[in-house]
C-alpha cells in the first residue's frame, strides 16, 4: 500500500498550494456584486424605509405557525421592505411549529426570527436562554404602539423579548341577520338574555348553536375559548389573572361556575349540533367547518374568533356585514356594555442580532407594517399606529376600534398563557372528555392534578 | 437450506450456482386450488383497495361535492372534474400549492436516501454474515437493537451534531460553488442512511447469511479475497433482496415526515411533498380538494417504483432464508 | 422554480452522490492487495499519462480565468479555487515525476521518508508564509482566521510527517503501531494547540481545529489499515461506515435518552419520579395499554391476511396485480393513510347523508351512523386497522416469495402421502417459511411500537387512543417534558427486548445449522 501514501502526500501539498495560490486574481472583483437597484430605482417610494439602511445579499430567516394563503400575506406586507431595503426575507411555515421550534432550539438550529403565536412558549424559550433580548429600536416601537398590557405579554422576568405583531379578538358569536329579523331575535347584551334567546330558539324548531372543537392535534382549543371568555365575563379580570397564574386552583368554584354556564349550552341536546350531529359530535367537528352551517339557517349561533370571518367562504361570496351574510356580536358581559375581551396575537423574538435581523424586527413592530399588512385584509394588530380604516372589512374595523379603545379591558387568551403541559395539553383534552360526557368537577380536577409543581 | 436463492436466473446468479429445479415447480400446481381461496382473495383485494379508489374518485370530483356527498354517489350522479389537480399541480397564484418544485426535492432525497444506507448496509451485512471476528454476534446484537431507538429521542443531538459540524461545510460548499444553495439535502440524507441502517442490516444479513458456505469457500480456495467475494458472489446473489429493500427504503423515505420537519429548511429549496401536504392540511382544517389530489400527486412515484422493481419480488427479499 | 434552482438541485444530488462512491471506492481499495491490482500505478509512472495530466490542469486553470467575468456563477473564489487547483496539480506532477526520477535506486523506505520530508517542507513554508502575510502584499487576502488555523494544523501535521518518516527505517512490526500513534499524538496537539490558543485569543476558533484532529486521526487509522493483511481489516472497511453514522446517529442519543429519563424538566437528576408518574396517571396507563393492544394485533393479523393471501394468490392467474392491490397501501405515507381512513370514518348525523362508507354501509345495514374515531375503546381499533392495512402488504409481498421458495419436492411427497391442501400447508409450507415469519412479524413489531403518524393525524391521541410514541413526542416537545419523554422511549425499548432476545436465538440456531 505505499503506493497510496504516496498519493496522500502529493495530495496534502495540493491542497495546502492550493490555498498558497488561491489570491491570484484577488483584486479583479467585476462590478457584479451590487445588488440591482438598491441605489437609484430605489428611492422611488422607499422613504419609509430609508431608517433600517440597505444591505446586499442579506437574508433573514422567519419561522412561524402560519400557514398558507395568510402566509403569502405575510410575504406580500413586507415584499416593499425587502425591495427597499435589499433584505431577503425568508418564511418557513409549520404546523409542527410548538413542537419543532423546542426542536430547533435545542439543537443549535434556531432561525433568525420566530412569530410566537402564544406567550406561554415564548417564556419557555425565553428560558433556554437562546432568546435575545428586544433591541431598543424594537422596544422603543413597543413603548410608541402597545399598550402595556400587550407589552407584558411580550416581557419574560422583567426583559422585554418581543414585540406583538397581529391580533384576533376572541368571543365573538356569529350569526345570519336576515334570519334573525325574519323571527325576530334581538342580538343580547347581557349572558342572561342570551340564555334566554337561545331557549327561544330551541322552541322555535332551530338549533340554537353549532360548536366544533376539532383542529388535528391542538383539537379542544376552541373550547378553552368558551370557557375563558366566561370567567373573564362572570368574575372579571382579577380572578381571570389569578386562575391563569395559578393562585386560584383550577378546579376553584367559580370556574366550575363558568364551565357550567357554558355547558348549559353547548352540552344541551337541545341546543347543539345543528346541521351536525348531537352533543358528541362537537368534539371530532373541525373548528374551520363548525360555523358554516349558520349560513344555512341550520343553526343559529357560532361562538368563534375575529379571524372566522376568512373562513366562511374561499371566494368572498360571503359577505360579511350588519346586512350582509353573515354578522357578529361579542359575546356579552353580565351587565350591558360591559367591555371586555380576551384575544389572541403573535409575538416576534429573535436569536440572532445581526444587522440585518434588527432591521427586519424593528419593521415588524412599526405601524409601518402593520398599516401594510391589515390592509391585505384578514387580520388586525393591536397596533395604535393603525389605522382602522386600513382593515378589510367592517368587523375588523369595530374589532380594531374595541383593541384599541382605552376602555376595554383586554385579557390574553388563557390557555396560551398556562403551561405548556396544562395550556396545550390537558385543558385541550380535558375540553374534549368534558363534550364527550365527562362531568365538570372531574374535568377540573384533572386538570388541577396535572399543574406542573 | 433452500434452493430458493440459487434458482437459475440468467441476469443476476453466476455460473458457478447448480442450477435447480424449475422445471418440476413450473409442473407441478400446489396452489391450495378451491374456490374459497379464490373468493377469499377477492375479497381481501376489494377490501384492501377501497379506501385508495375512494380517496381517488374524490380527487376528480368538484370541491363542494367532496365535503356534501359520499364518493359512491358518483356512480348515480357521475361528475369528473380536472379542476383540484390543475389547482395543486399548475396554478400560478401565490396561494396555490405548487407541489412541481416539493416533487423535486423529494426525488433529490429519496434517491440518495436510498442509494446510501443500502450500499453501507451491504458491506455491513456481508462483514456480520461471513468475516470471521470477535465480538461479532455482539455488534450484530446492538445494530438490531438500534431499530427501536425512537426516532423521536435522535433527533435533537443529531441537528446539534449537524449544526456544528455540517453547517460550516454547507456554507463553505455554497462560497466555493454558488450554483448550490446554501440550504441543501445533505443532512437530510445523512439523518434517513442512519434511521434506515440498523433495519437495512438486519434484513440484508438473513439473506446473505444463508447463501451456502460451500459457494464461498470454494471462491477462498481459489484465492479470492473478500472484495472479489463481495462483488462476484455476494452482490450479483443478493440483488433480489437488495432491489426488494431499495423498494421498502425508498417508500419510507418519500413518505417520511419527521425527519423532514426537522432536518430541511422547510422553504421550497429542500422541503419535500410530504412536508408541503401535511402543511396544506394544516390550516383550514379538511381541505379535501386539494388534500385529495395531492396524496395522489405524491403517490405516482413509489406506483412506478414498486412496478419497475416488482419482478424482484417474485425471487424477493428474504427468500433465501426460507429454510426448515 | 428558476432553471438555476433546478440545475443547482441535480448538482447538490450529483456532488453528493459522486463523492460517496467516492469514499466507498476509496475504502474498498484498501481491501485488494497491490498484485491484486497491476493497473494501478500505471498512471504515475508513465510519461504520456504525466503530460496528459499537467495539459488538463492547465486547462482547468484556463478556463475558469477566460470564464470570470464571462458568466455569473464564475465568482472570485471559484476561480481562485480552479486556478489553485490547476497551478498545485501541476506542480505537485512535476516534483513527485522529478521524486521519482530521483529515488527510483533507493529503498521504500528512503523514498517514503523522503516524501514525508518534502511535504513537511512544504507545510513548513504555507504556515511561515501565512505567518508572516502582513508583511507580504500578495497574500492580502490571508485572514487572521487563516493565520490561526495554519498554526494550529500546521505544526502538528510537520511533526506528524517528519515523526513517520523516520518510522519508515523501524523494523516491521512496530512500525504500524508507532505510526498509528504518531498520527494519534499529531491529532491530540491540534486540539490542544486550538485549547490553548482559544484561552488566549478574542476570535474562538471554532470546529476547525475538531475537524482537522478528526481527518488526522482517519489519515493514521487507514494508513494503518492499509499495512496490515488479516481478518480485522476487512472487517473494519466494511464496517466503518455504518459504525461511525450508527453511532453519532443512534448510540449517542440512545446513551443521551436513557440518562435524561432520570432528569426533570429542569435537568436535574430525579430518580424514578419520571416512571412512577408513568405507571400512576391514568393517562399514561391507558397509553401504556393501548401500545400492548396495537403490538399484539398489528403483527398478529397482518401477518395472518398476509400469509393467506400470499397462499391463496400463489400461482393463480393475475398474481401480479392482486399482488399490486394490496401492497397500494405501503406506498402512502402514514400521513397519507390517515388522511384516506378519516375520509372512510367521517361522521354525519343521523338525519345527514353520510360521507364517510363506514358509516354509509352502517345505515344502509340498517345501523345509527357511529363517532368512530371517538367512541372508545372501539376508535383504538379503528387506527389499528389503518396500521394493519398498510403493514399487510409488507407481510403479504415478503411471505409470498418465501412461499415460492419451499422446495417443490417436499410438497410432491406431502401430496403423494396422502396430505389434503391444509395439512400441506400446516405441515409443509408453514415450517418452510419460518424464518420469513419471524422476520416479518419482528419487522412489523418494531414499527408497530414506533407507530406515531396515525394516531397525532387521527386522533392526535384523543378519546384514549394516544399511544407511548405519540406521548413520547407530546411530552417531549409540547409539554416541555423531556425527561418523561425519553422515560417513555426507555420503556419502548423494554418492550421490544423479549423480539430482540427471540431473533438472537433464531439467529444463533441458524447460525449452528452453518
Amino acid at each position: 500500500m505505499k503506493h497510496a501514501r504516496r498519493i496522500a502526500v502529493p495530495l496534502g501539498i495540493a491542497g495546502v498550494a492550493a490555498l498558497a495560490l488561491t489570491g491570484c486574481v484577488g483584486d479583479a472583483e467585476p462590478g457584479a456584486s451590487e445588488a440591482p437597484g438598491s441605489t437609484g430605482a430605489a428611492a422611488e417610494g422607499c422613504e419609509a424605509y430609508a431608517d433600517y439602511g440597505t444591505f446586499d445579499g442579506a437574508e433573514v430567516n422567519v419561522y412561524g405557525t402560519i400557514l398558507d394563503e395568510e402566509a403569502n400575506r405575510l410575504n406580500e406586507s413586507w415584499a416593499e421592505f425587502e425591495e427597499c431595503t435589499g433584505i431577503d426575507v425568508v418564511y418557513e411555515g409549520s404546523a409542527e411549529f410548538e413542537a419543532q421550534i423546542n426542536v430547533r432550539v435545542q439543537g443549535g438550529n434556531p432561525p433568525d426570527l420566530a412569530i410566537f403565536p402564544q406567550p406561554g412558549l415564548l417564556a419557555s424559550i425565553a428560558g433556554t436562554g437562546s432568546l435575545l433580548p428586544a433591541p431598543e429600536s424594537v422596544a422603543a416601537n413597543a413603548e410608541e404602539f402597545w399598550t402595556e398590557d400587550w407589552r407584558n405579554y411580550g416581557t419574560v422576568d422583567g426583559t422585554f423579548y418581543a414585540a406583538p405583531l397581529m391580533a384576533s379578538v376572541k368571543g365573538y358569536v356569529w350569526y345570519q341577520p336576515a334570519l334573525w329579523e325574519e323571527n325576530g331575535w334581538e342580538v343580547p347584551t347581557t349572558l342572561d338574555e342570551l340564555d334566554e334567546l337561545t331557549a327561544t330558539i330551541a322552541e322555535s324548531g332551530t338549533t340554537p348553536w353549532c360548536v366544533g372543537f376539532g383542529s388535528g392535534e391542538a383539537t379542544g382549543w376552541p373550547g378553552t375559548d368558551w370557557i375563558e371568555d366566561y370567567v373573564l365575563r362572570l368574575h372579571g379580570p382579577d380572578v381571570y389573572d389569578q386562575w391563569i397564574a395559578h393562585e386560584i386552583p383550577f378546579d376553584d368554584p367559580q370556574i366550575a361556575e363558568a364551565m357550567d354556564r357554558v355547558g348549559d349550552l353547548i352540552k344541551n341536546p337541545e341546543y347543539v349540533n345543528g346541521g351536525i350531529g348531537d352533543v358528541s359530535t362537537i368534539a371530532t367537528t373541525d373548528f374551520g367547518e363548525a360555523g358554516l352551517p349558520v349560513l344555512d339557517g341550520e343553526c343559529a349561533m357560532h361562538h368563534q374568533a375575529s379571524f372566522y370571518e376568512g373562513f366562511w367562504s374561499d371566494d368572498n361570496s360571503v359577505t360579511v356585514a350588519e346586512d350582509g351574510d353573515v354578522w357578529a356580536f361579542v359575546l356579552p358581559g353580565t351587565e350591558a356594555d360591559a367591555a371586555a375581551v380576551t384575544g389572541g396575537g403573535e409575538f416576534v423574538g429573535a436569536f440572532s442580532d445581526d444587522e440585518e435581523v434588527v432591521a427586519v424586527q424593528t419593521f415588524l413592530s412599526s405601524d409601518t407594517w402593520a398599516n401594510s399588512r391589515v390592509s391585505l385584509g384578514g387580520v388586525i394588530s393591536a397596533n395604535s399606529g393603525l389605522d382602522p380604516a386600513n382593515a378589510s372589512s367592517p368587523l375588523l374595523q369595530s374589532a380594531v376600534e374595541t383593541l384599541q379603545d382605552p376602555e376595554t379591558t383586554f385579557r390574553f387568551d388563557g390557555s396560551d398563557l398556562m403551561p405548556g403541559a396544562v395550556g396545550a395539553g390537558t385543558f385541550w383534552s380535558g375540553l374534549v372528555d368534558w363534550v364527550s360526557g365527562a362531568d365538570t368537577a372531574t374535568v377540573l380536577s384533572q386538570i388541577e392534578q396535572s399543574w406542573p409543581q | 437450506m433452500s434452493s430458493v436463492a440459487f434458482t437459475p436466473d440468467p441476469e443476476v446468479t453466476p455460473d458457478e450456482v447448480a442450477p435447480a429445479v424449475r422445471t418440476r415447480a413450473d409442473r407441478v400446481k400446489r396452489r391450495l386450488t378451491s374456490p374459497w381461496a379464490t373468493i377469499a382473495a377477492l375479497v381481501i383485494a376489494v377490501v384492501w383497495t377501497i379506501p385508495t379508489f375512494g380517496l381517488l374518485l374524490s380527487s376528480f370530483r368538484p370541491a363542494d361535492q367532496i365535503q356534501t356527498t359520499g364518493w359512491w354517489t358518483f356512480f348515480s350522479d357521475p361528475q369528473l372534474t380536472l379542476a383540484n389537480y390543475s389547482e395543486v399541480l399548475f396554478s400560478s397564484s401565490a396561494s396555490s400549492p405548487q407541489l412541481g418544485e416539493y416533487f423535486v426535492n423529494s426525488l433529490a432525497i429519496a434517491i440518495p436516501g436510498t442509494l446510501i444506507p443500502l450500499v453501507l448496509a451491504c458491506l455491513a451485512a456481508y462483514a456480520f454474515a461471513w468475516v470471521k471476528f470477535k465480538g461479532s454476534s455482539t455488534l450484530f446484537v446492538i445494530v438490531f437493537a438500534l431499530q427501536i431507538v425512537p426516532l423521536q429521542m435522535a433527533l435533537i443531538p443529531l441537528l446539534q451534531l449537524f449544526v456544528t459540524f455540517l453547517q460550516p461545510f454547507q456554507t463553505a460548499l455554497h462560497e466555493a460553488v454558488p450554483f448550490i444553495s446554501e440550504r441543501q439535502y445533505l443532512p437530510v440524507w445523512i439523518a434517513h442512511a442512519i434511521f434506515g441502517l440498523p433495519l437495512a442490516i438486519f434484513l440484508l444479513h438473513n439473506f446473505i447469511s444463508a447463501i451456502p458456505a460451500d459457494v464461498i469457500e470454494a471462491a477462498r480456495v481459489d484465492g479470492a479475497g473478500h472484495g472479489q467475494i463481495f462483488f462476484r458472489i455476494i452482490l450479483p446473489l443478493a440483488m433480489p433482496a437488495i432491489a426488494s429493500f431499495a423498494i421498502f427504503q425508498f417508500l419510507w423515505v418519500w413518505n417520511d415526515l419527521l425527519v423532514a420537519l426537522v432536518f430541511s429548511t422547510g422553504t421550497p429549496d429542500t422541503a419535500p411533498l410530504t412536508q408541503r401536504l401535511a402543511e396544506l392540511a394544516g390550516s383550514r382544517g379538511e381541505n379535501w380538494e386539494r388534500l385529495t389530489a395531492g396524496a395522489f400527486v405524491s403517490l405516482i412515484i413509489p406506483l412506478i417504483v414498486f412496478f419497475s422493481l416488482q419482478r424482484y419480488f417474485v425471487r424477493g427479499l428474504l427468500a433465501g432464508s426460507a429454510k426448515g | 422554480m428558476t432553471s438555476m434552482d433546478l440545475v443547482g438541485k441535480l448538482l447538490q444530488v450529483l456532488v453528493g452522490l459522486v463523492a460517496f462512491g467516492a469514499v466507498v471506492a476509496l475504502l474498498l481499495a484498501f481491501l485488494d492487495r497491490p498484485e491484486d491490482k497491476p493497473r494501478a500505478a500505471s498512471w504515475r509512472t508513465g510519461l504520456r499519462p504525466r503530460i496528459i495530466l499537467i495539459a488538463a490542469f492547465a486547462l482547468i486553470a484556463l478556463l475558469a480565468r477566460l470564464l470570470y467575468g464571462l458568466v455569473p456563477w464564475m465568482t472570485q473564489a471559484l476561480t481562485n479555487a480552479a486556478i489553485a487547483v490547476g497551478v498545485a496539480g501541476i506542480a505537485i506532477v512535476v516534483l513527485q515525476w522529478l521524486l521519482d526520477r530521483l529515488l527510483q535506486p533507493a529503498s521504500p523506505a528512503v523514498r517514503s521518508a523522503v516524501l514525508r520530508g518534502v511535504g513537511a517542507a512544504i507545510v513548513v513554508a504555507v504556515v511561515l508564509a501565512a505567518q508572516s502575510a502582513e508583511r507580504i502584499p500578495a497574500l492580502d487576502w490571508v485572514t487572521p482566521a487563516l493565520v490561526l488555523a495554519a498554526t494550529i494544523v500546521g505544526w502538528p501535521l510537520v511533526g506528524a510527517l517528519v515523526a513517520t518518516a523516520a518510522i519508515a527505517f523501524l523494523p516491521d512490526r512496530i512500525r504500524r503501531s508507532a505510526r498509528l500513534v504518531a498520527w494519534l499524538l499529531a491529532a491530540a496537539a491540534v486540539v490542544v494547540v486550538a485549547l490553548v490558543l482559544e484561552g488566549g485569543q478574542e476570535q474562538p476558533v471554532g470546529v476547525w481545529p475538531w475537524a482537522a484532529a478528526a481527518a488526522l486521526s482517519i489519515v493514521g487509522l487507514l494508513g494503518y489499515l492499509a499495512d496490515k493483511d488479516d481478518d480485522s481489516k476487512p472487517m473494519l472497511v466494511f464496517l466503518l461506515p455504518s459504525a461511525l453514522l450508527l453511532t453519532i446517529g443512534l448510540v449517542y442519543p440512545a446513551i443521551r435518552t436513557t440518562l435524561l429519563a432520570f432528569t426533570d424538566k429542569t435537568g436535574a437528576f430525579n430518580g424514578l419520579d419520571n416512571f412512577v408518574w408513568m405507571f400512576t396517571q391514568p393517562e399514561a396507563l391507558v397509553t401504556l395499554a393501548n401500545t400492548v393492544v396495537w403490538v399484539i394485533l398489528v403483527p398478529l393479523l397482518s401477518t395472518a391476511i398476509g400469509l393467506a393471501y400470499a397462499v391463496f394468490i400463489d400461482k393463480s392467474r393475475g398474481e401480479r396485480v392482486y399482488k399490486m392491490l394490496v401492497f397500494m397501501p405501503m406506498a402512502i405515507s402514514m400521513v397519507g393513510a390517515s388522511i384516506i381512513w378519516r375520509f372512510m370514518y367521517a361522521y354525519r348525523g343521523p338525519e345527514q347523508e353520510q360521507i364517510g362508507l363506514v358509516n354509509q354501509i352502517l345505515v344502509w345495514f340498517g345501523g345509527e351512523p357511529q363517532q368512530i374515531l371517538q367512541n372508545s375503546p372501539w376508535n383504538t381499533l379503528a387506527l389499528i386497522v389503518v396500521m394493519i392495512w398498510i403493514q399487510t402488504g409488507f407481510a403479504m409481498v415478503v411471505l409470498s416469495a418465501a412461499i415460492k421458495g419451499v422446495p417443490t419436492e417436499q410438497l410432491e411427497a406431502a401430496e403423494i402421502d396422502g396430505a389434503n391442501p391444509w395439512q400441506r400447508f400446516a405441515n409443509v409450507t408453514v415450517p418452510g417459511i419460518r424464518t420469513s415469519l419471524v422476520v416479518v412479524v419482528t419487522t412489523i413489531s418494531i414499527a408497530t411500537l414506533k407507530v406515531f403518524d396515525i394516531v397525532r393525524t387521527m386522533t392526535a391521541g384523543n378519546f384514549n387512543t394516544s399511544v407511548v410514541a405519540n406521548e413520547m413526542y407530546t411530552q417531549a416537545f409540547r409539554s416541555g417534558e423531556p425527561g418523561r419523554g425519553a422515560a417513555l422511549a426507555l420503556i419502548l425499548f423494554i418492550m421490544v427486548m423479549p423480539i430482540v432476545i427471540y431473533n438472537i436465538r433464531v439467529l444463533n440456531q441458524q447460525k449452528a445449522i452453518r
